[in-house]
């Protein structure tokens, strides 16, 4: 009897470990999108923030994209789309009562293929937001909710939904270079130089 | 054979027609760029102003670069245009006076008494063991040991040390790269930044035409198109160099002039098409000095409207280049967000290099297509990146997929399938067979096939569909690769029915107006649609124009 519960024991902790193991190997495989602040942003009245998306290996063709925030401690300006990745709007960023909103598609798809490199570009639209009460930087970033829907290029059906996404602070990038380069895992090269 | 290359030299460019912006036409070729080595430079520009007896031209190097305490006069040359002057420690009435700085870095050479340099003048400075007239140079400047690009400043001076004008390049200095034995290299040359352009004022009579290649390159030209480089018999460039320049005279007013120019790399890849340099003399009548540019109706003319003057790098824009493996000498398309922005054209090796110049800085996709010779497309191979300003970016190592034709959208269980397209030369190709009316397949439901391209980059895969079970649709897609972990993506996705077939594919319904091409039309067309059930955007059938439509017209997007 207490073999046949040890085996069991044994059972359900493997169970959990393989769900465990599973449900993380599909996570770093998943998309997902990334909230970049400016250091230190909760203490100033104003923060921009950076909605940006990290496709890792997927190739991403069309985003629908719902942020829900808590109107009670935010006030957010008009969305910024100067550096977005997206070629086409379907609908144009908007703020509307306690949601933030677009649609858009990348012709080809986009890949975050120069993730962490000089050439790197993900950012989908950048927004100010007015603190309307002191509040902390957990309670805040609590307080966002993300419903959207990414839509993969195989065959352009696949779509995925994310509730999933994480704050981090920027890096801003220095310019005082004259030559970068680097290899992808794929064999692209990419190189960078400064002309004058 | 093994051989170490070299790289690289730098510009500025002045306008020629304003004469008061500076040094132009500046270059320094090296003759060894790694890290840490002796190399020989040789300095060219031209001065605007003109330098009087006395004056002085100061070449400064960055602290980086190591100046010997040897460095002698029999180490450095000194051309004004095809003559050679004469140097000595201290400048006399004959001779030129030259000191070299090995605290500051600096190259000082004084003029003679009796010389000048009048503006225009093609002024050179060989420094090292290239060095010949007074005796062979044997030392040299040390690289930087750190890899990156460094400046080279010239400055001039009138006798009394009143600066004139100044100029900077640049040289790389980068770890060496092997060439002649790796498999990788099989880009033309890039070229770039082609002078003159637009109209010339009246009268002129020579010009230079001038360009940049992207690596060392020989270069030649021809007055007709399509003449390939080996029969081309007008020779720009006898030395492997990045600028290259020559003299173009007996030029008439009233005349268009077009030289088509061809370049060949060390390893002997050369330009299977084009690059086309074209530019007019203005006939007098034409002609109204004033400020403003010229062009029909217009108020006059500075003389040159996008001329042989104009800086090849305006602030605020960078130049793209792509390089990378396509199909056996066939088309290239470069769309950029979406339009088509360049097309060109692969070599037998299926190699492509291409350069999209100044474009303003900011955030772009990028997509690269190519056509075989069955005129098949390939998928878009698409690229977003961020350019900022006065860069050139290079991408390397696109591996354009390969393209898929099947021989029958319906077969018999058991009947052989034929699947064939093309990819790049001598790369094996990959097939994958699986049902296509399941969301996600497991890797065991994959059945794959490879084969080998040959060198036409044709491949033919005969598919045995006994492997497969029950009356249902498959995809059938392939991709090509040198390495297997350095593969291109997958190619279009083609269906085929067992005992039955399949609908119309989804990217053929994407094509909306049915013009062959997926592209702006379509998505106006889409959104006009947008939110209703119209049998024509619903290109899924799904009774819904909505997200999805867009997702798939955003994969089949041709541009």
């Amino acid at each position: 009897m207490r073999i046949q519960n040890l085996k069991f024991e044994k059972l359900i902790l493997i169970f959990f470990i393989l769900t465990f193991l599973f449900s993380f190997a599909q996570k770093v495989k998943a998309v997902s999108f990334v909230f970049e602040t400016e250091k230190d942003y909760l203490q100033k009245e104003e923060f921009n923030l950076k909605i940006k998306i990290d496709p890792k290996d997927e190739i991403v063709t069309v985003i629908n994209f719902a942020l829900f925030f808590d109107p009670t401690i935010l006030e957010p300006n008009e969305p910024k789309i100067e550096n977005s990745i997206i070629s086409f709007w379907v609908e144009k960023p908007k703020v509307f009562e306690n949601k933030i909103s677009f649609s858009g598609g990348i012709p080809g798809g986009f890949r975050g293929l120069f993730w962490g490199t000089a050439l790197e570009v993900n950012e989908l639209i950048k927004i100010k937001f007015k603190k309307k009460k002191e509040i902390s930087q957990k309670e805040l970033e609590k307080s966002f909710n993300l419903l959207s829907e990414v839509f993969l290029a195989k065959e352009g059906q696949e779509c995925a939904t994310i509730k999933d996404f994480s704050f981090k602070e920027e890096d801003v990038f220095k310019e005082n270079f004259n030559f970068l380069s680097g290899i992808l895992y794929n064999g692209t090269r990419w190189k960078v130089e400064k002309v004058f | 054979m093994r051989q170490w290359i070299l790289i690289f030299d730098f510009f500025l460019f002045f306008p020629l027609v304003s004469f008061s912006g500076g040094l132009y036409l500046i270059s320094d070729e090296i003759s060894h760029s790694w890290p840490g080595s002796g190399s020989n430079h040789t300095i060219s520009f031209k001065n605007s102003v003109l330098i009087p007896p006395s004056g002085k031209i100061i070449v400064k190097f960055e602290p980086s670069f190591s100046f010997s305490e040897a460095l002698g006069v029999e180490d450095v040359d000194f051309l004004l245009g095809q003559s050679q002057k004469t140097l000595s420690p201290t400048s006399s009435e004959q001779d030129c006076g030259i000191e070299f700085s090995t605290s500051t870095n600096e190259i000082i050479i004084s003029l003679a008494q009796t010389v000048q340099i009048s503006p225009g003048t093609v002024i050179t400075i060989k420094i090292g063991t290239n060095a010949s007239y007074q005796g062979s140079g044997n030392t040299q400047i040390i690289n930087p040991t750190s890899t990156r690009s460094y400046k080279i400043l010239i400055q001039t001076f009138d006798q009394n040390l009143n600066l004139l004008e100044r100029g900077e390049t640049m040289v790389a200095i980068l770890e060496p790269v092997q060439i002649g034995a790796t498999p990788y290299d099989i880009y033309p040359p890039v070229r770039y930044g082609g002078m003159p352009t637009g109209v010339l004022i009246p009268g002129t009579r020579e010009t230079m035409l001038s360009f940049y290649t992207h690596e060392l390159a020989l270069c030649k030209y021809a007055t007709e198109p399509n003449i390939p480089y080996e029969d081309m018999t007008s020779t720009i460039s006898t030395t492997y160099k990045t600028f290259h320049n020559t003299t173009i005279s007996g030029l008439q007013d009233g005349m268009n002039y077009r030289f088509y120019v061809k370049c060949i790399d060390p390893v002997g890849n050369a330009n299977p098409d084009d690059y086309l340099i074209s530019f007019s003399v203005m006939s007098p009548g034409q002609y109204q000095p004033g400020p403003g540019p010229p062009g029909p109706g217009g108020g006059g003319a500075g003389p040159v409207a996008g001329g042989a003057g104009v800086a090849p790098y305006p602030p605020d824009t960078a130049d793209v280049v792509f390089e990378g493996v396509a199909y056996y000498r066939n088309e290239i398309t470069i769309l950029k967000d979406g339009e088509v922005a360049l097309t060109t054209f692969s070599n037998e090796k299926g190699g492509f290099s291409a350069v999209i110049a100044q474009i303003p800085k900011g955030i772009y996709t990028f997509g690269i297509k190519a056509k075989d010779s069955k005129n098949r497309e390939s998928v878009l191979y698409s690229i977003t990146i961020t350019l900022r300003p006065q860069t050139k970016n290079t991408i390397s190592g696109i591996f354009v997929p390969p393209t898929i034709e099947i021989s029958s959208n319906k077969v018999n269980p058991g009947e052989i399938l034929k699947v064939f397209g093309e990819a790049t030369p001598n790369s094996t190709v990959e097939l994958w067979v699986y049902p296509s009316e399941k969301g996600k397949v497991s890797e065991s439901e994959i059945q794959k096939a490879t084969t080998s391209c040959d060198a036409f980059g044709n491949w033919e895969i005969k598919f045995d569909t006994s492997k497969l079970s029950g009356e249902q649709i498959f995809s059938v897609k392939a991709r090509a690769f040198f390495k297997p972990t350095e593969a291109s993506d997958f190619s279009r996705v083609l269906e085929f029915g067992l005992g039955k077939a399949p609908q119309i594919s989804l990217c053929a319904r994407s094509d909306l107006n049915k013009d062959g091409k997926v592209n702006l039309v379509d998505f106006s067309i889409l959104l006009y649609w947008w939110g209703s059930s119209n049998e024509i955007a619903d290109i899924n059938a799904d009774s819904k124009v909505n997200l999805t439509d867009f997702s798939i017209m955003m994969y089949c997007w041709t541009g």
